[in-house]
Order: structure tokens, then C-alpha cells, then sequence
């Protein structure tokens, strides 16, 4: 099918626009505004508040530390399941049911989500039971509004986004290269780490970069599970419009949030693309 | 009149001319094949006639009309396509009524050229399949019965016969033949199988970059090549290398005896043709040419016998025999006389 | 003998190891989910896991209280709406993109899946700016402005994944055959990049039926797509109504996932997911 000039301008042109009104201007409101003072005046006086006071540097790092333990633990947890659905790809009805119930977290709001989680780490909840049961503590352990839930519920909330980056790569890997390393002499294990590991890199820097970019910008579940405090910057974002009304000073920390996330995004691309011996595109 | 003009047809893509001025004639009912390696412009000619090639100069008249600014679908040509190109979605019955359903022929019409078009192929029984349901022997089947549903004038064949084994291949060549006497349209095909063109075409159009080399029957290119590279691409060939000696005579490169052949006018290069056929061992016949060589190998093919020589100045020479023969029992390394009938030779340029 | 024994044994630890590790993942991934359906039915006033006895008693309630029946039919509204403008966005974008041979596509592409990796509050503030400039901030519209731009990109991108497999030479033959540009595309193109079109289709409306951060900014109490309603209960109380109302949501979810995988087949969508 052929499009002519003018078709194709206008059939591009009006999604084209929405984006721009939408989405390009919006933005660059924001970074306007991050620039601005309530009488409209251009300022520096917002980037000075942010990267001048401590409490602001902390809570950047705490967010920047959340996304990087989640990314790593959804990775760990991930890749098994990933690989446990490559292994078994003539069992369709089993896949199904593996694709069925991670989708299914994945389809269901954050908040939803979260509110499961309160009712297992609250002070009778399953896990409290469970390890008061197994006596591994005797009595039971405050978990709500702790680091641990605002992890546990990250990981919770981010692992079908690794599991689904891993396993798409490794369904399109041809599975004669696993039969030919052990053909030629290598074990089950060795197999994994020379051959499967290194042609399923595209997939696990795609799942990587996936989850530390919706974790460092998570708000839903962070404020669910910190009950409430603010301990990450997209809270931060959220109260200074929201609570404060400054969404001068919100968008400056909005800025301060995009840049450096897009910063560590573009260096991990880089450093990944650099590795020597690396499996295909992704 | 003939059917098809095409006349000095050219196309670029970049600094890449793949078409030189094409120009062709094509009777009404023909079977002609155009035959040549990959890039010679076969497939782009073929395009540019389907409509999928906007050509960069020239002509392209079919039925006394220039259809070089219609588009395909107004072309009163259908195509073949080298992959069948059936639509996956639709069920045999409906790739075959997609093209007189688009052409404004009503659902109860249709079906009167659906069945007889599945029947001429012999695919009738599968009307309700899926293309994916089918061999490729089939699918090829259904494709020639979508292609000829609309009645074409012309009917184009991208290689139709590459994705299919040996076997298939050889009755399929024989099938399309008898279609093409059945419809008595013309049909114009692709090929990069000398043998397939000599099979089933009419006429044959050898091209060369862009070009074409010869037109003429299978005959007409196997026994009397225009050039080295037609002889080179149609059949067995020894090919020669020839010199000029002073006193204008041609040897064969490294050979001191003379042929009798005329050299070809100008100073071009030129080389002798001999098919592995013609060349006799240990006789010369009278008036013909002789050489000196060794046997270096000796291959058994069923119906036929290769022999392998190599000659004193060097030239490889293979000789065909049909069955055994007697020069069975003639050991490798033994030093052999080889010669042709004077006629049984050509000079070729190139 | 003992020593095949072994070998065995090791070659069907590995597998057995993978495949434990991955059942236990599966079940960390559904067990709050089970739990949430599960209190929604305990008879007590409290959250009870496991529950005690069963009633339907917190789902009638959630039913009978016209702020959540609204809220969910203003979550249907506005994932419908920002669907239905989504596609008709992003599918010919999509198509120009593949097909329109202009020059800078490849960088126009990555523009149009851009609001993929931008946090979604971030992008839920800028609707608030513009929104308020344009002067329908903190309304149902705002909303769907936000969401059509969250959404959009899920939808450009299967929709090119399934033109990138496209073999041209169906539309080539389509048109050999007699059809016009129009027809090729209906008869031929479209119903064979049907299914990319449907799941992309319906992961928007799944993104935009779950949003949280981008509704948030662009609501009010008042008006509350039901994910925002019930954050907004959460942060103070939890009680079995407010489980219902969440399992309600999971149940959609549910048939949302068989849904894709009748029409599309899921290993499609998880191919293609972000």
C-alpha cells in the first residue's frame, strides 16, 4: 500500500500535534516553571532550594537506592521464572497458566496491588503468622511503613515488567544453540552461563533499564507502603502541587528527578553497549 | 500486432541501472521465459510489467495500449509470486474470488470462476482450507488458480517453481505447459533454471546486466549461441579460450595447430564452443580438430559417461558419452588423443 | 550404575531447582491478589486472612453506594474513550511511519514512544499545567488527555511490531488482483495486522483503567476514576467494602487476560510488552 504525500502529512500530522500540545508542551511548562517564581519572574531561587538542602539530596538517593534494590531483585527473581518458561515451551497449557498469572498483577491497578501487601505485612498478617509460626521470631515484627514493604511491594509491583523483557528474549532464542553446547561436551550448567546467559543480555538490559525507570518515578506504591511519609522524590513532586501549592519548587524537583535518571539511563545504555562479546540487538 | 511492446525500457536504482533499454516483443498465446542469474533485471522487467516497477524510460504497450501510468490494479495482467503470496487470513475460495470480487463480479457470479479455476489446478477438494493447511505443491496450485481467475491477457510467473523440491518441480513444469495450452494466454516467467526455460518456454529471453543477451527458441540458444555467456549459461559448454596468429589463423590459447574457423570481424576476444557432447576420444574426425591431452578423471552419471581431460597446453576439456562406454576401462593418467567435427564447433565472441 | 545414577541425578536437579524457584516467584506474584479476593468475602468487620465464613454482604454494599458505581463507570468512560482516540492516533501514525517513506521516521518512532520511559507524575503534572492554561484543569477531559498520551505509545508500538513482519508481496498481490490502495488495505492489510492492533489496543485500556498517577493530579473528589478512589480510602482506613471493591477490579483484570489471550494469544503480547 502506497500513501501519497498529503495523506501521509495529515495522518502523522494530527497525532503529531496531540503529542506536542500534549506532551512536548506540558513538558516544557514544567521546565519553564522550575525556572519561575510565582510572579513570574526567571529564577534560579527553585534549583537553589532542591540541590542546596540536604534533605532533598537524601530523598533523591533514597529514591535512586529503592529502583537500583528492586531492579536487582526482580532481576534474581525474574530470570528463573523467564528461564523456567523458555524451558518448557511445548507444555502450552502450562505456559498459559505462567503468562496468565503474571499478567494478571501486571493488569491490576498499583494500588490494588499494594493494599494486598498491607494485609500480609500487617502485625497479624500472613507473614507475621507464618514466621511466628515457623519460631523464627516470637513476636511480631512491625513491617508496615518500613523500608522492607516499600521494597517488597517495588518488587512486587515491577518483577512482570523484568519477567517479561527476559522471556520474550529467550522464547526467540533458537533452542538448537543449547543443544549443540551440550553436544559439544559442555554441561547443563556451563551451558547456562556461556550460552544462555550472554544471548539473553538484550533481554535483561531491556528488563534493567524497564524497572529502574518506573521505579525511580513510583508513587502509588512507595506512599502506600512508607504509610505515608514522604520518602521519594515523585512524593515530593506530589505534595508541592498538590499540598503545598508550589509547583514551582515541584517542578524543579521534577527536572532534577527526569535529568538524572535520564543521566544513569543513557551512561548504563552506554557502558552496556560497550561490553565486549554482547548477544544481538535487543 | 504482437501482444506485449516493451520498448527500450529503462530503471535505476541509484547509480545501479538494472534495466538498459529493454526491448521486447510478445505474441499473443506465447510461453516465453526470461532467463538469467540473480541481478540481471529478469525480476525487475517482470515488476515493471506487473506494475510494481515505476520504469525510468521507455515503453510498455500491451493489447495496442501504453500501461506504463496505470497501476497494478488496472493492468490486464495477473501475477504468480515467487513466495504465492496467498492471503493467510482467507480460505482458498476467497483468495481465489478476490480478484473478480474487486473487479465488481457478484458473490453468485464469482463462484462460476472460482470452481472451474480450482478445477483446472485440481485443487477443488480444498476450497475451505487455510493456505497455511496446505503444501507448498498446493499452495503453488491455488496461486496459479488466483492469478488466472481474473483472465488475464498475460500471466506473469516470478519464479514459481523455486520453493519446490526436484520432484514437484519436474511435474509442475510439465502442468503449467499443459495450462498454458489449455488457457492459450500468454504466459511470460521468470527463471534463473536454464532447464526449466527449455522445458516449458516457447521462446527464451536470456538477459545479461540489464540487457538482453539473446532471444530465440531453446534450439536456436543451445545449438547457436549468440555470445560466451549465453553458451556459458544454457547447458554444458567447453569454452576455449582462442588466440590471433600472425598470420590470422586462431589457435587455441597455447596450442600451436591452427583451427579452421573464421576469426570474428574487429579485434574482439573470442572463444571456441564446443559441447561436451560433440568431443569424440582417441578420433579426429577428418577435417575436424585434434588435441593431445591426459585423462584425469572419469565420472559415471547412469545415463551417460564424463571424461575429464586435460590438454598438453592445459585447457580443461569434458567429454559426454552416453552410458558406459568402452574408454570404461581406460585408467585416469593414460595419455589420450580428443577431436571434434569442424562443424560441431562455434566461435563466439566474449 | 551409580555413577549414571548421579549424572542423572544432576542433570534433573538443575531443571528441578529452576522450575521451584519459578513456581515460588508465580506464587509471590498471585498471592496478594488471593488474599484481596480473599477478605472481600470474610463475615467480619474487619480485614481477616484467611477469612472468616462468606458473604457477599461487602460486595452489595460497594454496589449500593453510587461513588463507586460511578467511579468505575468514569474509569470505563475515560479507558474507553482514551482507547478509542488512541487508536484512532496511533494506528495511522503507525502506518505512515512503516510505510509513508519520509525521511526522519526511525527518529519520529522513538518520538511517539517517548512517554513510555517519562515518569508518569511527571507527565500527570504537565497535563495539570496545560490543562489549567487551556482552561479545563482537574476535569474528566484533562483526565483523558493525560491518559490518550500514557497510552498511545503502547498502541503505535504493536502496531509497527505487526507491519515489521508484513510480507509485502500479499499487498502487491492484492493489488495485481485488482484492488485499489483502499481495498488492499481493508481486505488485505488490516485484518492481518488485526491482532497487533487488538493488543496494543487493550494494554492501553488496561494502562488507563489502572492509572493512578496521572488521573491523580487531574482529579477532583468529587470526580474520581476508581484506582484514585481507592488510594485515596486506603491512606486512611482498609476494611473488607474497600477489598471488594479492589477484587472487583481483579475480576476485570481476569477477563481482561483471558480476552488478549483469545484474540491475540499471550506469548504475542508478552513479546511485545514495554
Amino acid at each position: 500500500m502506497r500513501i501519497n504525500r498529503f495523506s501521509a502529512a495529515i495522518l502523522l500530522g494530527i497525532p503529531l500535534i496531540y503529542l506536542i500540545v500534549f506532551f512536548v508542551t506540558p513538558l516544557g511548562m514544567v521546565v519553564v516553571d522550575s525556572f519561575s517564581n510565582p510572579a513570574g519572574e526567571l529564577t534560579l531561587a527553585n534549583y537553589a532550594a532542591v540541590l542546596g538542602e540536604a534533605y532533598y539530596w537524601q530523598v533523591l538517593g533514597y529514591t535512586l537506592w529503592i529502583a537500583l534494590v528492586t531492579c536487582v531483585a526482580t532481576l534474581l527473581l525474574g530470570y528463573p521464572l523467564a528461564y523456567y518458561m523458555s524451558l518448557i515451551e511445548h507444555r502450552r497449557t502450562v505456559r498459559r497458566v505462567c503468562f496468565i498469572l503474571i499478567l494478571m498483577p501486571l493488569f491490576t491497578s498499583n494500588i490494588v496491588r499494594s493494599f494486598g501487601w498491607i494485609v500480609l505485612l500487617g502485625r497479624e498478617g500472613l507473614v507475621n503468622e507464618t514466621l511466628l509460626l515457623l519460631g523464627i521470631i516470637d513476636r511480631p515484627l512491625r513491617l508496615l511503613s518500613t523500608e522492607v514493604a516499600i521494597i517488597v511491594g517495588m518488587i512486587y509491583v515491577m518483577l512482570p515488567f523484568m519477567v517479561l523483557a527476559i522471556a520474550s528474549v529467550l522464547q526467540n532464542m533458537n533452542g538448537s544453540l543449547r543443544e549443540a553446547s551440550r553436544d559439544l561436551g559442555a554441561t547443563a550448567f556451563a551451558t547456562f552461563v556461556k550460552v544462555t546467559l550472554p544471548l539473553s543480555a538484550p533481554g535483561i538490559v531491556a528488563g534493567t533499564l524497564i524497572v529502574f525507570t518506573l521505579s525511580i518515578s513510583s508513587y502509588v506504591t512507595p506512599r502506600i507502603m512508607s504509610g505515608g511519609r514522604s520518602v521519594v522524590s515523585s512524593m515530593l513532586i506530589y505534595d508541592q502541587f498538590m499540598l503545598v501549592f508550589n509547583p514551582f519548587l515541584g517542578s524543579a524537583i521534577a527536572v532534577v528527578l527526569l535529568v538524572t535518571s535520564f543521566a544513569l539511563i543513557v551512561a548504563y545504555t552506554l557502558i552496556m553497549e560497550r561490553r565486549p562479546g554482547r548477544g544481538g540487538a535487543s | 500486432m504482437p501482444l506485449i511492446t516493451i520498448d527500450r525500457v529503462t530503471k535505476s536504482y541509484g547509480s545501479l541501472q538494472v534495466l538498459k533499454g529493454v526491448s521486447l516483443n510478445i505474441e499473443e498465446g506465447e510461453f516465453v521465459a526470461l532467463l538469467g542469474p540473480s541481478g540481471c533485471g529478469k525480476t525487475t522487467l517482470l515488476r515493471a510489467i506487473a506494475g510494481f516497477v515505476a520504469i525510468d524510460g521507455g515503453d510498455i504497450v500491451i493489447g495496442g495500449r501504453s500501461i506504463v501510468d496505470e497501476p497494478p490494479n488496472r493492468r490486464p495482467v495477473n501475477m504468480v509470486f515467487q513466495n504465492y503470496a496467498l492471503f493467510p487470513h482467507l480460505t482458498v475460495r476467497e483468495n481465489v474470488a478476490f480478484g473478480p470480487r474487486r473487479n465488481g463480479v457478484s458473490k453468485a457470479d464469482t463462484a462460476a470462476i472460482v470452481d472451474p479455476a480450482l478445477e483446472t489446478v485440481g485443487m477443488s477438494a480444498y476450497g475451505e482450507r487455510l493456505p497455511g493447511q496446505l503444501s507448498g505443491g498446493q499452495q503453488q496450485r491455488v496461486a496459479l488458480a488466483r492469478a488466472i481467475a481474473n483472465k488475464p491477457k498475460v500471466l506473469l510467473l516470478d519464479e514459481p517453481l523455486g520453493a519446490l523440491d526436484l520432484k514437484l518441480r519436474k511435474r509442475m513444469q510439465m502442468e503449467l505447459k499443459d495450462l498454458h495450452q489449455k488457457l492459450g494466454i500468454t504466459f511470460l516467467f521468470v527463471t534463473h533454471d536454464q532447464e526449466e526455460a527449455l522445458v516449458m518456454a516457447d521462446r527464451i529471453v536470456v538477459m545479461q546486466d540489464g540487457d538482453i543477451a539473446q532471444v530465440g527458441t531453446g534450439e536456436d540458444i543451445y545449438a547457436r549461441p549468440a555470445s560466451r555467456y549465453v553458451a556459458d549459461f544454457i547447458g554444458e559448454a567447453n569454452l576455449l579460450p582462442l588466440e590471433r596468429a600472425a598470420d590470422g589463423t586462431l589457435r587455441i590459447a597455447g596450442e600451436s595447430e591452427p583451427l579452421p574457423y573464421q576469426a570474428p570481424d574487429g579485434g574482439a576476444a573470442a572463444t571456441l564452443l564446443v559441447r561436451p557432447e560433440e568431443v569424440r576420444l582417441g578420433v579426429v574426425p577428418e577435417g575436424g580438430v585434434g588435441l593431445s591431452g591426459t585423462l584425469t578423471d572419469r565420472v559415471y552419471i547412469g545415463n551417460a559417461t564424463r571424461l575429464f581431460v586435460r590438454t598438453a597446453s592445459g585447457q580443461s576439456v569434458v567429454i559426454q558419452q552416453a552410458g558406459a562406454g568402452p574408454e570404461a576401462a581406460i585408467p585416469p593418467g593414460t595419455p589420450v588423443r580428443i577431436g571434434w567435427a569442424r562443424e560441431a564447433a562455434r566461435v563466439l565472441t566474449g | 550404575m551409580s555413577r549414571r545414577l548421579s549424572i542423572r541425578l544432576r542433570d534433573a536437579a538443575g531443571p528441578a531447582l529452576i522450575s521451584a524457584i519459578a513456581w515460588l516467584v508465580l506464587a509471590y506474584l498471585v498471592l496478594p491478589l488471593v488474599v484481596v479476593i480473599a477478605i472481600s468475602f470474610t463475615t467480619t468487620e474487619y480485614l481477616a486472612f484467611p477469612p472468616v465464613g462468606f458473604t457477599l454482604r461487602w460486595y452489595q454494599r460497594f454496589l449500593a453506594d453510587p461513588s463507586y458505581v460511578d467511579a468505575i463507570l468514569l474509569s470505563a468512560r475515560l479507558a474507553f474513550g482514551a482507547t478509542l482516540i488512541g487508536f484512532l492516533l496511533g494506528v495511522p501514525a503507525a502506518l505512515v511511519l512503516k510505510r509513508g517513506r519520509l525521511p526522519g521516521t526511525q527518529m519520529l518512532a522513538n518520538f511517539f514512544l517517548s512517554p513510555l520511559i517519562l515518569p508518569a507524575i511527571i507527565i500527570g503534572v504537565g497535563v495539570l499545567q496545560i490543562s489549567g492554561t487551556l482552561g479545563f484543569a482537574r476535569s474528566f477531559e484533562a483526565m483523558l488527555v493525560g491518559h490518550v498520551v500514557i497510552i498511545l505509545p503502547y498502541i503505535v508500538r504493536t502496531t509497527l511490531a505487526s507491519l515489521e513482519g508484513f510480507d509485502i508481496s500479499l499487498e502487491e498481490a492484492a493489488q495485481d488482483l485488482g484492488a485499489s490502495g483502499p481495498a488492499t488495505f481493508f481486505f488485505v492489510t488490516l485484518p492481518l495486522i488485526k491482532p497487533g492492533i487488538i493488543a496494543g489496543c487493550l494494554f492501553g485500556l488496561i494502562m488507563s483503567w489502572i492509572d493512578v498517577e496521572v488521573s491523580i493530579f487531574n482529579t477532583v473528589i468529587a470526580q474520581s476514576p476508581i484506582p484514585v478512589k481507592v488510594f485515596n480510602y486506603v491512606q486512611y482506613s482498609v476494611d473488607p467494602m474497600i477489598a471488594a471493591v479492589s477484587a472487583g477490579t481483579i475480576y476485570i483484570a481476569f477477563v481482561l487476560v483471558l480476552l488478549l489471550d483469545r484474540l491475540v494469544g499471550l506469548d504475542k503480547v508478552a513479546g511485545q510488552q514495554k
